[in-house]
């Protein structure tokens, strides 16, 4: 149960810079997911904070004090693997057992330790079996196991859950919620799948090209993505963008969007305004955001075009509507009648709109 | 017809080869096995009279009770394990460094030791010899371990750091996150997790030792003379009385090896393998 | 508090105590586990690095040093600087003049026999047989019998009073009287070539069988649709693929040849006369019965140089890509 934080940590490896400047502070009991795509640098900074990874620049604290230059050996903290990263010549039970072995704990205590450990992850009648004869999934709960026995003061992830199949990924990560759940232990969990960083997270630190985009708390990031990049990498379906100019006018405060063939326009409301914002805008609109309205019910907040796509999950579906060279998704009622080449409109809800400067990608508040 | 020829053809081929082969193979080693069980006059006669009658092993009783060759053989295993046991454990050591450890100047050092598998032993012996008579250290057990360790080593390191290179990097950082040193990883699993490799190559480290010759029949006067030079001693000794006692020595010097070979047959072919590839 | 320390449990309560205490420095074992990678690195390759620069570095220098001085221990203990004259002197010198074409002979016949041997051996040991498991375990013993022991193995099998090649050979009625095969230089060197790939063989089949192995299934089921016989099937499939490994194994026996001495010291001991003298066998002579050690030093090096651009050829032919450790 501990606090970490990370200080303008940085690595290189000679001219690559892996992590340019990561600063996080991760309360106690949180669970903090590193996000973000192959080569962010995300498990580099994972292997920092377990000590793996030497740091090049910057400071790594645990409750206050300073251990960037420990061995892993010496933090405290459990990892769980990918490729699982069990003991191919220990049984199950030696591999749950190696971390007290090594710290000299009697042997009465680890047996009833691993016993306690395995049967909170269902692995107990496996404890005398080879770790050839597991399945994936199998093995990712003894590695789990063996991370718990410990009794971490931290626990890190890294992507364990990208080896095993959708169904079984879905299972383990209900599973790990509930352990972090029960345990309340900080853990710090690195994927690149948003939808199992929204699940599990408290804190999302979402990075790209060794910094940090957007660090807090899940639905803050998923409600108020301060840059582009994060609006449409968080988010399932992937936000959509309109790319065009906007101006606030200073009096009433209405907007009004101008994209290529494309005009939407809101009215002013007061407390709503930010009076004389104009310029080149990414304008980023969520599909439960969208509201599909039939076409001759079209307003100035209204864009019309047609269906040009249908993805029905079952509990809801989402349209793909294209106008020109905008296209925007909108959820709907499963049972909506909508039908591939219809021409809808599609409302969007301006205080649910989020503007994006188009050469920085930052949001602007509008 | 065609097909019925290759059906008895390919097989009778096949067989004969194999048995070519296994003949080829064995032929010596069964000859001198024989020559060391029977006495001298049964095979220098024309044609040679083998009989069960007359076998008996006291050539082996007689050379093993001959003080000098006894010594050898003990001379031998005593260098051959502790060059395994320096080649083991320096090697490992390096190996690890070079699979595992990104340091300035790592292919500086894999390439000089690349290099110093092409060295000849003839180019050293003369210089070895000096040094180790300055050393002191002729005829110890101490310059032979020294002279085979430095040269197995590269073939060693090798070896190991192939073996080493195919156990995923998670398995060590999984063993240092549980409480492992560094140093404790490697010995406690990345070792184990190796260990038909580690065996392969601790097996071709004991066997390089035990043949070698050049350095012992130099570097060796009489205390720590090898097998290999007491038997060469006596193959050309004008004088020796009896054959048979040379060829029981000859036995004697290649049993160890060839046990060796039989018991963990599996790993050395790997091993072999794994050390051709750089 | 530092009272309540046990030594025992400090690596587990270690750095809970280093929290509410405020040591300065942490311990050796502490610095040593927290040393960087690099310095580690280097201490772990230290011990072998040392023994190399002593035993190798070093002995390599002196003989440099010696191939530029004549030495002639029997004359007297001095050096005298004659700069590459020793090199110069080697293409002159008879006994090194009459040692190449033996060399050149017993490494023709060692590649020979060595190489195609080999390659059959390693067809058959492809193919399904009774017993393939140990026959596969028996042919790899003449690797791990050493050159002195095999030198004397063949020895006794060519013997002229006991030798089982005469035995057999009468016995099958090709002789009337026992042949004494060692008194002719060009058999005897047949003899050491014999030996010697006796030796190499199970080394050279097992690589060839491994890059057989290598071979994609799929080509050879590809040549048998379009109806390719055995041989087709060899010399257009297997062969081409085996090629690199094949000439690898024709340079490792052309080193060896170079480097052959433990086994003609046991076999022939360089003999009838000189006649199985080699060049490697002439700079054990030179140095330590001639004790001329600047010629003997000189010939070694040539030799190695020889060897080194040999062994150059074949680290090119087995190079491959080592893998990267993952980051």
């Amino acid at each position: 149960m501990s606090r970490v934080s990370l200080q303008g940590v940085a690595k290189s490896f000679g001219s690559v810079q892996a992590v340019k400047d990561v600063t996080l502070d991760i309360p106690d009991h949180a669970f903090v997911t590193l996000l973000g795509p192959s080569g962010c640098g995300k498990t580099t900074t994972l292997n920092m904070l377990a000590g793996l990874e030497r740091v090049s620049r910057g400071k790594i604290l645990l409750d206050g004090q300073e251990i960037t230059d420990w061995a892993p050996h010496e933090r405290g903290m459990a990892m769980v693997f990918q490729n699982y990263a069990l003991y191919p010549h220990m049984d199950v039970y030696g591999n749950i057992a190696f971390s007290l072995k090594l710290k000299k704990t009697p042997k009465a205590e680890i047996e009833q330790r691993v016993q306690r450990v395995a049967k909170a992850l269902e692995v107990d009648k496996l404890l005398q079996r080879r770790i050839s004869q597991l399945s994936g999934g199998q093995q990712q709960r003894v590695a789990l196991a063996r991370a718990m026995v410990k009794e971490p003061k931290v626990f890190l992830f890294d992507e364990p859950l990208s080896n095993l199949d959708a169904a079984l990924r879905t299972r383990m990560r209900i599973e790990i919620k509930k352990l972090h759940q029960q345990l309340k232990a900080t853990s710090i969990f690195v994927t690149h799948d948003q939808e199992e960083a929204m699940i599990l997270s408290d804190y999302i630190a979402v990075m790209k090209d060794g910094v940090v985009m957007q660090y807090g708390k899940a639905n803050d990031v998923y409600r108020r993505p301060n840059h582009l990049y994060v609006g449409t990498f968080i988010g399932k379906p992937r936000m959509s963008i309109l790319e065009g100019e906007l101006r606030v006018s200073a009096e009433g405060g209405e907007a009004v969007f101008e994209g290529e063939d494309l005009r939407l326009a809101w009215p002013g409301s007061a407390g709503t305004t930010n009076e004389g914002v104009a310029g080149a805008v990414s304008l980023g609109v969520r599909a439960e955001d969208a509201h599909l309205v039939p076409a001759q019910d079209a307003g100035p907040d209204t864009l019309v075009g047609d269906i040009a796509l249908l993805e029905p999950l079952g509990s809801d579906t989402f349209v793909e509507v294209v106008r020109g060279r905008h296209s925007i998704t909108a959820r709907v009622e499963p049972d909506a009648a909508v039908f591939l080449g219809d021409r809808v409109g599609v409302r969007i809800n301006r205080a649910k709109l989020h503007v994006f400067d188009r050469e920085s990608g930052l949001r602007l508040a509008v | 017809m065609r097909r019925m020829l290759s059906t008895w053809v390919r097989p009778a081929l096949l067989y004969g080869l194999v048995a070519f082969f296994v003949i080829w193979t064995l032929a010596p080693v069964i000859w001198i096995a024989t020559m060391s069980v029977q006495p001298e006059i049964n095979y220098v006669s024309v044609p040679p009279h083998l009989s069960l009658n007359d076998f008996s092993l006291r050539w082996y009783t007689e050379m093993l009770s001959q003080a000098d060759v006894a010594a050898a053989l003990k001379n031998s295993v005593i260098t051959s394990v502790a060059t395994m046991a320096c080649c083991l454990v320096f090697g490992s050591l390096a190996a690890y460094a070079l699979a595992r450890l990104k340091f300035p100047r790592r292919n500086l050092f894999l390439g000089a030791s690349v290099i110093s598998r092409m060295i000849p032993s003839m180019v050293l012996i003369i210089p070895m010899f000096l040094i180790m008579r300055w050393l002191n250290l002729r005829d110890t057990y101490a310059a032979l371990i020294i002279v085979y360790s430095t040269f197995l080593l590269p073939y060693v390191i090798w070896m190991l750091k192939n073996f080493f290179d195919q156990i995923p990097v998670a398995l060590e950082s999984a063993a240092r996150m549980d409480g492992c040193t560094r140093l404790g990883a490697l010995f406690r699993v990345m070792i184990p997790a190796a260990a038909p490799g580690v065996v392969a190559t601790a097996v071709f480290a004991f066997i390089g030792a035990w043949n070698e010759f050049l350095f012992g029949l130099i570097l060796s006067t009489r205390e720590v003379t090898p097998i290999t030079v007491k038997l060469s001693g006596l193959v050309s000794s004008t004088f020796h009385s009896d054959t048979s006692l040379v060829a029981a020595t000859g036995m004697l010097a290649i049993l160890p090896v060839v046990a060796l070979v039989i018991i963990l047959n599996r790993y050395i072919v790997r091993g072999l393998v794994e050390g051709v590839k750089y | 508090m530092a009272g309540l320390l046990d030594d025992r449990q400090a690596g587990h309560r270690r750095s809970v105590i280093a929290m509410t205490d405020t040591r300065p420095r942490a311990s050796f074992w502490q610095r040593f586990n927290r040393m960087d990678e690099g310095r580690f690195g280097y201490l772990l390759i230290a011990p072998t690095a040392l023994l190399m620069l002593v035993f190798l570095a070093l002995p390599i220098g002196y003989s440099i040093l010696m191939s530029l001085n004549r030495i002639e221990l029997t004359i007297s203990p001095d050096w005298k600087f004659i700069g590459l004259n020793n090199f110069g002197g080697l293409l002159s010198d008879n006994q090194v003049n009459a040692a190449i074409p033996r060399t050149l002979f017993f490494a023709a016949l060692n590649v020979v026999f060595t190489t195609v041997l080999a390659l059959v051996l390693s067809i058959v040991l492809n193919e399904p047989f009774k017993g393939r498991r140990w026959v596969r375990v028996f042919i790899l013993l003449p690797w791990a019998v050493a050159p002195v022991v095999s030198g004397v193995m063949w020895r006794y099998m060519f013997h002229q009073s006991y030798g089982l090649i005469n035995a057999v050979l009468r016995a099958l009625g090709l002789i009337d009287k026992y042949v004494v095969w060692f008194d002719d230089p060009s058999v005897a060197l047949s003899v050491a070539a014999i030996a010697s790939a006796w030796k190499a063989l199970p080394f050279a089949s097992l690589i060839l069988l491994a890059a057989m192995q290598g071979i994609p299934e799929s080509l050879y089921r590809a040549a048998k649709m379009d109806g390719a016989s055995i041989l087709h099937r060899f010399w257009y499939v297997t062969f081409p693929h085996l090629r690199p490994t094949v000439i690898f194994v024709v340079v490792l026996q052309i080193i060896a040849s170079l480097q052959a001495f433990d086994l003609i010291f046991t076999l022939t001991r360089g003999g009838p006369g000189q006649g199985t003298v080699v060049l490697n066998y002439l700079t054990f002579i030179n140095a330590f019965e001639r004790l001329s050690l600047g010629s003997a030093s000189a010939l070694a090096l040539a030799l190695a140089g020889l060897i080194m651009v040999l062994s150059g050829i074949s680290l090119s032919l087995t190079v491959r890509r080592t893998p990267k450790g993952q980051a």
